[in-house]
Formats: C-alpha cells, structure tokens, sequence
C-alpha cells in the first residue's frame, strides 16, 4: 500500500477582487464592478511524503497564496485540496495540528517577549502536551543553534535567528509536513546556507517539506522536485535535472553587443547557431541570452555573426543551465521581473 | 483541557509583553484618572451647594459624589478592557504580523478573544486597586461593605463584556480605520451605560439604546449596593436585563466574529499589513 500523497491539490482557484465594494452598493444590491484578479488558476499539485517540493516562481506568481490556502489561512474559490489526506476546508484545525508553517518569518514573533517565552507561548497554543514541552522547546532551540540566546527577547535577534526561530517554533508540534514560504528572504549568505541545512536535516528526519522561492539556486540545491508558477499556473513541474534537460541546452551565453542600427540582423545571425532565449536593447547595448549546446562552438559563430552585421561584442559569459533559463525559456521572461 | 491553556497562555503572553512596555503600564492607572475621574469629580464639586452634590442627590438618591463616578469607571473600565485591551489589540496582532502564527495553531480562534480578556481582566484589576486607593486617599472615597452585594453584577458585566468583545473583534478585523472606531465606540458605549452620569439624563432618543447595554444595569445595580442609590428599575428585574442582555451578547458576538474570520479567510486580510 502506498503512503497517501502529503499535499495534494486538484483544479484549485483562487480569485481576488480588487477595490472596494461600499455599504451602500451591497444595500442597494448594486451590479458589482470590482475586477476579478486569478492569484492561482487552476494548479494541481501531488507532493509526495519526505520530498522537498518547491514552488518557483516570481512575486506575484501564486506561490504564497498557494501556501495559504494549503495552511488554512485562505478558502479558495474552487477546486479541492487534501493535506496529509484531510480536506482542511472541513476540518482546518486538524490539518493546523499536523503542519508545521512558516509563512511570515520574523514579523511573526513577539519582540518583546524572549525566544524561550515565544516558543512556550506556542507550544501550549499547538497543545504540546505540558509534560513534554519543556524538552520539546529545548529540543527545537538545539537544533535552531539558538539555546545559547534563548533568554534574550527577540527584538535583539538578527534576522537570521529571528527566521530560525520562527522555523523552530512550526517544528514544535513535531509535524511531518513543513511549509515555508520564502524562507531566506532578507538573509545574508550564510544565514541563507545555515537555513537550508536545517531544510534538508528535516527531511532527512522523514518530514515533508514544501518551500516556495524566487531563487533558483535555492530550488536547484535543496528541491527534489519544482513546480515553476507563473501568473498562478504550474508550467513546468519535473526535478531540477529533468526540468534542465527540457531547454535542450549544455551552456547557456550571455553576450553584450554594441550595436546602433537594428538588432533584427544580428540577433537572426545568432539564433542558426543557437537558441535566442531572451534579447533586451538598453542605450545602445543589445543583451542576449542563448541556449547552445556547446559554447567552445557558439562564440566564434557569434563573433562571426557581430562582424557580418557590423556589430561588436562587449562582454561573454559562459554559464551552466539553471532554473532561470527553464523559467525563461518556457514563459520568455526572468525570474526577478 | 488544550484550549483553556492556550487561553491562559495568551494572557500569560498579554501580561508578559506589556509589563515590559513600563510607561504603558503606568498610565493603564493615569489615563482613566486625568481622563475620566479627576474632570468628573472637579466638574461635580464645581456645582455642589456647600460641599454636598444636592442635584445629584435629587437625580439618583445619592449625593456621594466620589463613589458615583468611581463604580461607574469600574464598569467604564471593564469597557475599556473590550474594546482596546482585547479587540483593537487582536487588531493590533494583524498589523504586526503575529496573528497569522497564532491563527496557524490548532486553538480555537475564539479562544484568543478568551485569553486576551483574561490577560486584560489582570491589568484592569491593578488598575482598579490603584484607582481606588487613590479615590479613597486623595478624594474621600468610602466603601461600603454592602457594595459585595453587587459582586455578582459586576461578574455578569465582565462576561457580558467578553461577549461583546467578541463582536468588537469581527468588527476591528474588518474595517481600515480600526482606532477611530474603537475611540468613538468605547465613548459612545461608556457614556450611554452611565459610566459618567445618571442614564436619565440622556436624550430620550438615546435612553432605549442605553437600556440595551448590559453594562447600564450592572453600574445600577452596583451603585444602588455600593452607595444606596435609587435604582432606574426593580432590581430583581435589571439582574434578569443583564443576564437576559449577557446571554445574547455571546452567539451574537461569536456568530460576528466567526463571518469576519471567514470573510478574512475568504478575501486574504489576514497577512494585509
């Protein structure tokens, strides 16, 4: 018998509406005009338990809202959703017993209060039972490395901690899915590689893990398997590896090319070599982004072809396929657009 | 069992954070008193006929002045408690983020409103203490040991208060101007349960609002035990208004409180800071 899927979501929407609708318009029933915006459009999602699936994308893609409707905090439009195989429309607090979240980072914890009283202050609001929350707290303090500062409030926290505290704190009711939604946002590299070994330490424990990101060396590194969102659809969904393959691409160039007349010429040149992922023309300078097989072959066709067109190259940079050449090539925009 | 821990916990954590904001703490005993008691004693001594409140006397049978407003700022301060002490502050929670982590747990969300009264309830009991010492010291104060009669009415308010809170909540949750609201809301409810003065000497337009609030029974019936005072009604009848009013201020003010949180849920405002 095969384990039920940790998250599993079928057809789910998500409409917001944007404006207001005043007392007086719902009391004299008038025609709502309000635009209707889809966050998520229709995703349908099977993460399996003791994966780390990621959600990539850019702001604004359906990530967050995605993760909200997952931990009960947003009742989506239509479509179904099971969580650990409950429907956490129909019975929220069993799924919020089962979940560990971290969905707003530091905002979410009392500044006033010191980490140990923050970590009690939810324990007993997860119903951890009395006799065992004091190991629990210091259990999940060992593991956050922050046992040294628990007795310090966490207004003096720096963000770093302040993140890791907010992820010991979803780990008290010792959950077996984890959701993050942008877990290193704001944090210096080395808070960023300290988090994410804390993000594979929990599935290395059994948990499941189900993140969000805009970053794609963060879904490269840590993910099992990604969904790549945008404007609230999954367009791609597979391992990074796999998902790598799909560009048909060893190399990815970026090439600067000098030029003042058009760029239709060089860039037309440029694509019998090579796929032309994404070209943007700023102030005289043509950047291009290619997807090629080999860039030992590239190069020379590309030098060749700036100097038939009477262009010049600036600027070459040879770099391996990433996430953000999948998310390009498949929705012809960068992630941090 | 879970959900009366999570309840004292939540005012465990209340009382925790705002001991260490020490001037907050302070004037939870000098707002009420350069607000509401000092004004009102000076404004009632200003028009007493060689020192004794005649017109008060004649207006509710009692001419203990300082006794009159200082039972009326007990229940004014159990209004207080509702509505800033427990919803503009799960108000407060939103805006700051912590709500979203707290309403993530597996407690029943109506138990946050349980355990922010209960934290609020500490903070309104040290402030009474001290207002009272003060009256008593200060501005003759005298208690009566009669005024424990009226113990049960006072109990009544506070969970008539709790229910309220509960409304009050829904309410905050909802609307962007959240502390013109409460400001407005909390004057208008302490004026019309006479916290300041005699409930007959409003407008007759107002009077059947005031007759709607528990809160006018229980400062009634506990100056009426407290000072001897002429009571506006039968007061085995204004116990039954306030039971009567207390009951229905519970499934009115969670039945609010629970379409605000769906509607929270529904439309995303709960992360909206």
């Amino acid at each position: 018998m095969t384990a039920a899927p940790a998250v599993e979501t079928k057809d789910l929407v998500k409409v917001f509406e944007r404006g207001r609708r005043t007392i007086w318009q719902r009391l004299r029933r008038e025609h709502d005009k309000r635009e209707r915006f889809r966050a998520v459009d229709g995703i349908d999602l099977v993460v399996e338990p003791g994966e780390i699936f990621g959600l990539l994308g850019p702001n604004g893609a359906g990530k967050t809202t995605t993760m909200k409707m997952l931990a009960t905090l947003l009742i989506p439009t239509s479509g179904t959703i099971r969580v650990l195989g409950i429907d956490p429309l129909m019975r929220p607090r069993e799924v919020r017993a089962r979940l560990g979240a971290m969905l707003s980072g530091e905002r979410s914890l009392y500044m006033k209060l010191t980490g140990r009283e923050n970590l009690e202050y939810f324990a007993a609001l997860y119903h951890v039972p009395p006799g065992e929350t004091k190991a629990r707290i210091e259990k999940v303090l060992a593991a956050a490395k922050l046992a040294d500062r628990a007795d310090d409030y966490v207004e003096r926290y720096s963000t770093g901690m302040r993140q890791r505290l907010a992820l010991a704190r979803a780990l008290l009711p010792d959950p077996p899915l984890v959701v993050l939604d942008e877990p290193t946002v704001g944090l210096d590299p080395q808070a960023s590689r300290d988090l994410r070994d804390r993000v594979r330490e929990l599935k290395a424990q059994g948990r499941t893990v189900l993140l969000t990101t805009h970053y794609m060396e963060e879904a490269d590194q840590l993910c099992d398997r990604v969904a790549i969102i945008d404007h609230g659809r999954i367009v791609a969904l597979d391992t990074p590896a796999a998902l790598k393959r799909t560009i048909r691409a060893e190399e990815v160039v970026h090439l600067e090319i000098g030029l003042d007349g058009d760029e239709s010429a060089v860039i037309d040149r440029l694509g019998r070599s090579a796929t032309v992922a994404r070209s943007e023309r700023s102030n005289g300078t043509l950047t291009v982004t290619a997807h090629c097989a080999s860039a030992r072959d590239f190069v020379p066709a590309a030098f060749d072809a700036a100097r038939s067109t009477g262009t010049t190259i600036h600027h070459v940079e040879v770099v391996p396929v990433t996430l953000e050449d999948v998310f390009l090539a498949l929705t012809g925009r960068a992630l941090r657009e | 069992m879970g959900e009366i821990r999570a309840a004292f916990a939540i005012a465990r954590k209340e009382i925790r954070a705002f001991s260490r904001y020490r001037i907050a703490v302070a004037s939870t005993v000098f707002t009420p008193l350069y607000q509401f008691i000092i004004p009102a004693f000076l404004f009632g001594a200003a028009f007493a006929v060689n020192g004794r409140a005649a017109g008060l006397a004649a207006t509710v049978g009692t001419d203990d002045l300082p006794g009159f407003i200082f039972f009326g700022g007990l229940i004014g301060g159990l209004i207080g408690m509702a509505f800033w002490g427990v919803a503009f502050s799960i108000r407060m929670e939103m805006d700051t983020g912590t709500l979203e982590a707290t309403w993530l747990t597996p407690t029943h969300h109506e138990t946050v409103v349980i355990g922010r009264a209960l934290g609020s309830l500490f903070w309104f009991a040290i402030s009474q203490v001290a207002l009272f010492a003060f009256g008593i010291w200060v501005l003759g104060l005298r208690l009566r040991l009669e005024m424990l009669l009226a113990l049960p009415a006072v109990l009544c308010a506070i969970l008539a208060m709790v229910g309220i809170a509960y409304l009050l909540a829904g309410i905050v949750l909802l609307i962007r101007e959240a502390n013109f609201f409460v400001d407005t809301a909390n004057f208008l409810f302490g004026m019309l349960s006479g916290t300041a003065f005699p409930v007959t000497l409003l407008p007759g337009v107002l009077q059947p609002i005031a007759f709607a609030l528990p809160t006018t029974y229980a400062i009634d019936i506990l100056r009426v035990q407290a000072l001897g005072a002429r009571p506006l009604f039968d007061p085995a009848l204004e116990y039954v208004a306030l039971v009567g009013l207390t009951l229905v201020s519970y499934p009115i003010g969670r039945w609010v409180f629970g379409r605000a949180e769906e509607t929270m849920r529904r439309r995303g405002m709960l992360a909206q800071y």
